[in-house]
C-alpha cells in the first residue's frame, strides 16, 4: 500500500461536528436551491447519458434513457446534481489533503482478499443502485435531505435501510473483521 | 443552468464532501463499523446533520427568512420505500459504502471506491432494463407529499422535537455501548 | 459541561421552542398576503371554476363551507362539504389546487386568508357562492340589448351551462346590479392564477 504513513494521517473530526457541519451545507441547499443533497441521481444521469450515447436506438426505447438522447431534452451539465458531485469529489480529495490522509488502498477486514473486496463492493454497489431506483434516493437523497424535511417516505427508507444492514451484517462478518 | 447555479452547485457539492471526509465517511472499514457496533460515526455524523438542517430550516421558517413551502419534500410511495432501503441497507452493508461516499472514497484514493460506483451504474442499468416488470410497484402506495407531523396529526414543530429526542436517544445508546466495549 | 452535552442541550431547547411555535412559518398574518388581499388576490370568478370542473383537473379540491342542510339542497358538482374549524386541523396537499366557496357571506373569504396564513399558495374562493353558480351556470340569461363582450361570451356560457345540466336563456332582464353573473370578471381566474403559477414553488429535479 502505498501513501503517507498512518503516524501523519491526522484524526477524524469528531462525528458530531462533522455531522453539523454537513447539516449546514444541506440547509445553505434547502436555503439557496430550495432542495436538498443527492447522489444517486447523478449516477442515473451519467447512466443515461452514457447509455444515449453507446447504444441510442435501445436507449430510446427505455423511458429512463429517453430524455438524454444526443438531441433531446437533457444533457449532463443541466444536473443540479452531476455539478454537485464534481463538488463532492474535489471537496472530499481538499480534506483528504488538508488532513494527510490520501491512500491509494483497498478497504477491507484482514479476512478476505483484494479481490474478493473489489468483487463485493461491486456487488454491493450494484444492489444499492436497485434500492436507491425504487426509492427514489439514497442516502443523501432520502436518508439525510428528505428525513430533514420529516418526509415519511425518507424515514421508511431509513428505517429499512438500516434494518435491512443490521440484519445483514453477519453474512458479512468476514469482509469486515 | 446559469453560471451561478453552477457555482453554487459546486461550492455545495464542495462543501457536502469536505465534511463527509472530515468524519470519516470516505472509509468502507469505519462505515461498516456501524452495523457491527464498533464505531458509531455513521449515526452520529447522519443524525447531527438531520437535526442541524432540520432545526435550521424550521427556525429560519419560524423568522420569516426562508419561505418553507418552497423547500423540495420528496413524496412517499410507502412500500417501494421501505423495500428500496432494506434492498439498499443491504448493499450499504455488503459495500461498505453509499454512492456519495463512495466519491470520497474514491477520490482519496479508495479503489473499493471506484469499485463501487462502477457497481452502482451496473445496478442502475439493470433496473432500467427491467423496469417492466417492477413498474407497477414502483408506483403502487403512492401518499403525495407528507410529513411525519402530517401521519401523526401534529405540528410540525413537535414533530421537530420528537426527532431531536429521538436522535439524542439514539446518540446516548450509542455512546453507552462504545464505553462498554472500551470497558472490555 | 461537555461540548457534546452543550450542543446536545441547545438541540434540546430549539426543539422544545419549535414544538411551542408549532410551524415554520412567522406568527400572524405576513404584510404581504394583507397587501394581496388589497388587490383582490384569490377571488375567483364562477366561470373559471366551471371550465376547471369541465376539464376535469386533476388536481382541484373543491370545498363547500355550507350548512348540512344548505349543502343537501345544493352544492357545485364535485364538492366536498367541511366545516371552517377543520381547515385549521386539517392537512392539505400544498401542491392541489383549492377552492372554497359557500352562501353568502364571508366565511369563504376568512377560510382562504385561513389557508394562504398556513402557507398555502394555490387557494382561490367564490365571492358569492351558491348564488353566483345558480344565475351564471345553472340559469344564465342573456338580457336584451346585450353588449358585444356579452355576446362574444354567450356561446362558451351556454355550452358551460348545458355541460352542469343547467337551462341557458336568451332574452332576460339585466339583474340589478347591471353586469351578468357570467361574465368573466379580468380580476378573478386566469389572471389569478398566472401570478400564481409565476410564483410557483421550484421543485428539486431528484430523479
Amino acid at each position: 500500500m502505498t501513501g503517507p504513513s498512518p503516524r501523519q494521517e491526522r484524526p477524524y473530526l469528531d462525528p458530531y461536528l462533522a455531522g453539523i457541519g454537513l447539516g449546514l451545507v444541506l440547509l445553505a441547499a434547502f436555503v439557496f436551491v430550495g432542495r436538498g443533497l443527492g447522489a444517486s441521481g447523478a449516477f442515473a444521469s451519467v447512466v443515461a447519458s452514457g447509455a444515449s450515447l453507446v447504444a441510442p436506438e435501445h436507449a430510446a426505447s427505455i423511458p429512463a434513457y429517453a430524455a438524454y438522447a444526443p438531441e433531446g431534452p437533457r444533457s449532463l451539465f443541466d444536473e443540479w446534481l452531476v455539478w454537485e458531485m464534481i463538488g463532492v469529489f474535489a471537496g472530499g480529495a481538499l480534506s483528504a489533503w488538508l488532513a494527510g490522509r490520501f491512500r491509494r488502498t483497498i478497504e477491507r477486514g484482514p479476512r478476505v482478499t483484494d479481490r474478493a473486496r473489489l468483487a463485493l463492493a461491486f456487488g454491493g454497489g450494484a444492489i444499492m443502485g436497485v434500492g436507491a431506483k425504487l426509492a427514489r434516493g439514497c442516502t443523501s437523497g432520502q436518508a439525510l435531505s428528505g428525513g430533514a424535511v420529516l418526509s415519511v417516505g425518507s424515514w421508511l427508507f431509513i428505517v429499512g435501510a438500516f434494518g435491512a444492514a443490521y440484519l445483514a451484517a453477519p453474512l458479512f462478518r468476514r469482509e469486515w473483521t | 443552468m446559469t453560471g451561478s447555479e453552477i457555482a453554487i452547485a459546486l461550492v455545495i457539492g464542495v462543501g457536502f464532501g469536505f465534511f463527509l471526509e472530515q468524519g470519516g465517511m470516505g472509509s468502507a472499514r469505519k462505515l461498516a463499523g456501524q452495523f457491527y457496533l464498533t464505531d458509531f460515526a455513521v449515526l452520529k455524523v447522519m443524525f447531527s446533520a438531520i437535526l442541524t438542517a432540520m432545526l435550521g430550516l424550521f427556525w429560519l421558517g419560524r423568522l420569516g427568512l426562508v419561505d418553507v413551502g418552497r423547500v423540495f419534500v420528496p413524496e412517499t410511495y410507502l412500500w417501494p420505500h421501505l423495500i428500496g432501503g432494506a434492498v439498499f441497507g443491504l448493499g450499504f452493508v455488503m459495500g461498505g459504502l453509499c454512492p456519495g461516499t463512495s466519491c470520497v472514497a474514491a477520490s482519496t484514493g479508495r479503489l473499493d471506491g471506484v469499485a463501487l460506483m462502477l457497481g452502482m451504474g451496473a445496478g442502475i442499468v439493470v433496473f432500467n432494463e427491467g423496469f417492466a416488470r417492477v413498474a407497477s410497484f414502483y408506483d403502487s402506495s403512492p401518499l403525495g407529499t407528507v410529513t411525519l407531523g402530517d401521519l401523526a396529526g401534529v405540528s410540525p414543530g413537535l414533530a421537530v422535537l420528537a426527532v431531536v429526542v429521538a436522535a439524542l436517544g439514539a446518540f446516548r445508546l450509542a455512546e453507552a455501548i462504545e464505553r462498554r466495549r472500551a470497558a472490555r | 459541561m461537555s461540548r457534546h452535552a452543550r450542543l446536545a442541550l441547545a438541540a434540546l431547547t430549539l426543539g422544545v421552542l419549535a414544538a411551542l411555535a408549532g410551524q415554520p412559518r412567522p406568527a400572524g398574518i405576513p404584510a404581504a398576503l394583507v397587501e394581496g388581499i388589497g388587490r383582490g388576490e384569490g377571488r375567483l370568478s364562477v366561470v373559471e371554476l366551471a371550465r376547471w370542473i369541465k376539464s376535469r383537473r386533476a388536481d382541484l379540491t373543491l370545498l363547500d363551507l355550507q350548512s348540512e342542510d344548505d349543502f343537501g339542497a345544493f352544492h357545485i358538482p364535485t364538492a366536498e362539504r367541511v366545516e371552517l374549524v377543520e381547515l385549521e386541523r386539517r392537512r392539505l396537499d400544498p401542491g392541489r389546487t383549492i377552492v372554497l366557496y359557500g352562501g353568502a357571506g364571508p366565511i369563504p373569504a376568512q377560510a382562504w386568508l385561513l389557508l394562504r396564513a398556513k402557507g398555502l399558495d394555490r387557494v382561490y374562493y367564490l365571492e358569492r357562492g351558491v348564488s353566483d353558480w345558480l344565475e351564471a351556470i345553472e340559469h344564465p340569461v342573456l338580457p336584451d340589448e346585450a353588449t358585444e363582450a356579452e355576446l362574444a361570451a354567450w356561446p362558451e356560457i351556454g355550452e358551460l351551462s348545458r355541460y352542469f345540466g343547467g337551462l341557458p336563456r336568451r332574452g332576460g332582464p339585466r339583474p340589478p346590479d347591471g353586469t351578468p353573473a357570467w361574465l368573466d370578471d379580468p380580476t378573478g381566474g386566469r389572471l389569478a392564477e398566472r401570478a400564481m403559477v409565476e410564483k410557483a414553488r421550484r421543485r428539486g429535479c431528484g430523479f
